[in-house]
Parts: C-alpha cells; sequence; structure tokens
C-alpha cells in the first residue's frame, strides 16, 4: 500500500488531519493497539513540524509485510542544526506556534523515541525524514 | 467513572452530551502538545486552556476520555464540529486548572 498525502504550510486549521487518516488505515490493518499509538504520535509530531517550519511538501506511507514507513519530505528551508534540534527543549517556532502550545522542542525527541528506525537528512533544499514501524514482534 | 457522571457531579457544561460515555481512568493537565501527545494515556481527562482545532485532533489520537477547557474557554463552532465527529466530550469548567483539578479529586478521580 502506498498513500502521499500534501502538506501546507502554516495551515493549522487542518494540523493532525493527516495523522487522524494514516490512523485509521493502519487500524484497519488490526495492528497492535501499541504500535497504533507510536505511530500516531511520531506521525503527528512530523506533520506538525511540517506545518510550523517548511514551506510545505509531502508525506509518503508505505505499508509492506514488515514494516510501515513514513517519508516526511518538505522543499525547505531546512534544519540549520540537526543536532541541536535534537535536543529536548530547543524549539524555533514562532509565537503564533508556541500561542498555541506547539514548539516545545519535543518533537523529534518524541518521533525518534516512538518509531523502530529513524532517520533525517536536511539542507536548504529541503528536509527528509523517514521512520519506520515494525509491524511483527510486539504485544498490545 | 464514566465522563456523564463526571458532568453531573460537577454540573459543567458539556458542549457535546451525545459524547459522554466514555470511561475514565486517570487525568492529565497541560497545554503543551508535545508534552500531552509524549505523556497521556488513553481514556484520560484532558484539561487544557488550549481551545483550538489540533486539542481536538491530538485528543483523538490518544483516544481521551474527555477534554476539559478551564476558565469558562470555549471552542467555536468548526472545533466542536470535530469533536462531535471524533466523539470527544468537550467541558467547560468555570475554575482555573488547579481549582478544576481539585474538583476532580473531590469527586473522586
Amino acid at each position: 500500500m502506498i498513500r502521499t498525502y500534501t502538506i501546507v504550510p502554516n495551515d493549522y486549521q487542518i494540523a493532525g488531519s493527516i495523522s487522524s487518516e494514516i490512523k485509521k488505515l493502519i487500524k484497519n490493518l488490526e495492528m497492535d493497539s501499541a504500535l497504533i499509538k507510536r505511530l500516531s504520535i511520531a506521525c503527528y509530531e512530523a506533520e506538525i513540524n511540517m506545518i510550523i517550519h517548511s514551506k510545505g511538501g509531502n508525506i509518503y506511507l508505505y505499508v509492506d509485510n514488515e514494516w510501515i514507513t513514513l517519508n516526511f519530505n518538505d522543499i525547505g528551508p531546512g534544519i540549520k542544526n540537526i543536532s541541536l534540534a535534537m535536543e529536548p527543549g530547543f524549539s524555533t517556532a514562532d509565537q503564533v506556534a508556541q500561542s498555541m502550545g506547539f514548539g516545545a522542542g519535543l518533537g523529534l525527541c518524541n518521533i525518534k523515541k516512538n518509531a523502530d528506525m529513524f532517520s533525517i537528512q536536511s539542507s536548504p533544499q529541503g528536509t527528509n525524514l523517514k521512520i519506520a514501524f515494525r509491524r511483527k514482534g510486539e504485544s498490545t | 467513572m464514566i465522563v456523564k457522571e463526571l458532568v453531573e457531579l460537577t454540573h459543567w457544561k458539556s458542549l457535546n452530551p451525545e459524547a459522554i460515555d466514555n470511561p475514565i481512568k486517570g487525568v492529565i493537565s497541560g497545554d503543551l502538545l508535545s508534552y500531552i501527545l509524549g505523556h497521556g494515556s488513553s481514556n484520560q481527562i484532558w484539561i487544557t486552556m488550549q481551545t483550538h482545532q489540533n486539542v481536538i485532533a491530538i485528543a483523538a489520537l490518544k483516544e481521551f476520555a474527555c477534554v476539559i477547557l478551564i476558565d469558562d474557554n470555549t471552542v467555536d463552532e468548526a472545533v466542536l464540529e470535530s469533536a462531535k465527529k471524533n466523539l470527544i466530550p468537550v467541558i467547560i469548567s468555570p475554575l482555573s486548572a488547579f481549582e478544576t483539578i481539585r474538583s476532580l479529586i473531590q469527586i473522586g478521580l
């Protein structure tokens, strides 16, 4: 199964709707509830990051027999210092995002903590975040 | 306890009373969304002052029992529609976060 979703920057009104749709799709695959929870948290955080920080991009969902993989590809402006961005509490979110409760500096940490595989590359042309979840071997 | 009993005991206003049969298993309070995502568990009550669309999105993702908005805060029509669609009860407390939590403890939560 392959699905593609488009992210519109700064559109807080529909933020979370893609994660919600992906959660429903994964639930239909009758996955463990613990896996669904981990995937939902990571997916939501990554979706919000794209909305807050990027100029837009796409989310790609791939499902095969072993893995559920999510690719978050945006078109910039990129993360200047990935090591710093991974530190809990570090945030570059603007005041609007922070007033809504975003930008706590926990997003990337939450994503990494909840995924079975995590990789991130970034340049001014865009950021590619790839996370994956093993479909088997987890109890509820 | 279920959400319906919570509403009856506190007399707080439920904005979508058609969705108040969810069982309650604990309480979480906070306005930082990543904290709530990282620490919340299903069937908890979420106490917050945030009132925007993402409150419902997170409550649905985390499968919270309900959302309690403090200090008489409320939500707009679009957020309420989303709450109805996602079966997330939204309750309004006239109290501060501290007093809201104290009231929940007093009714046995």
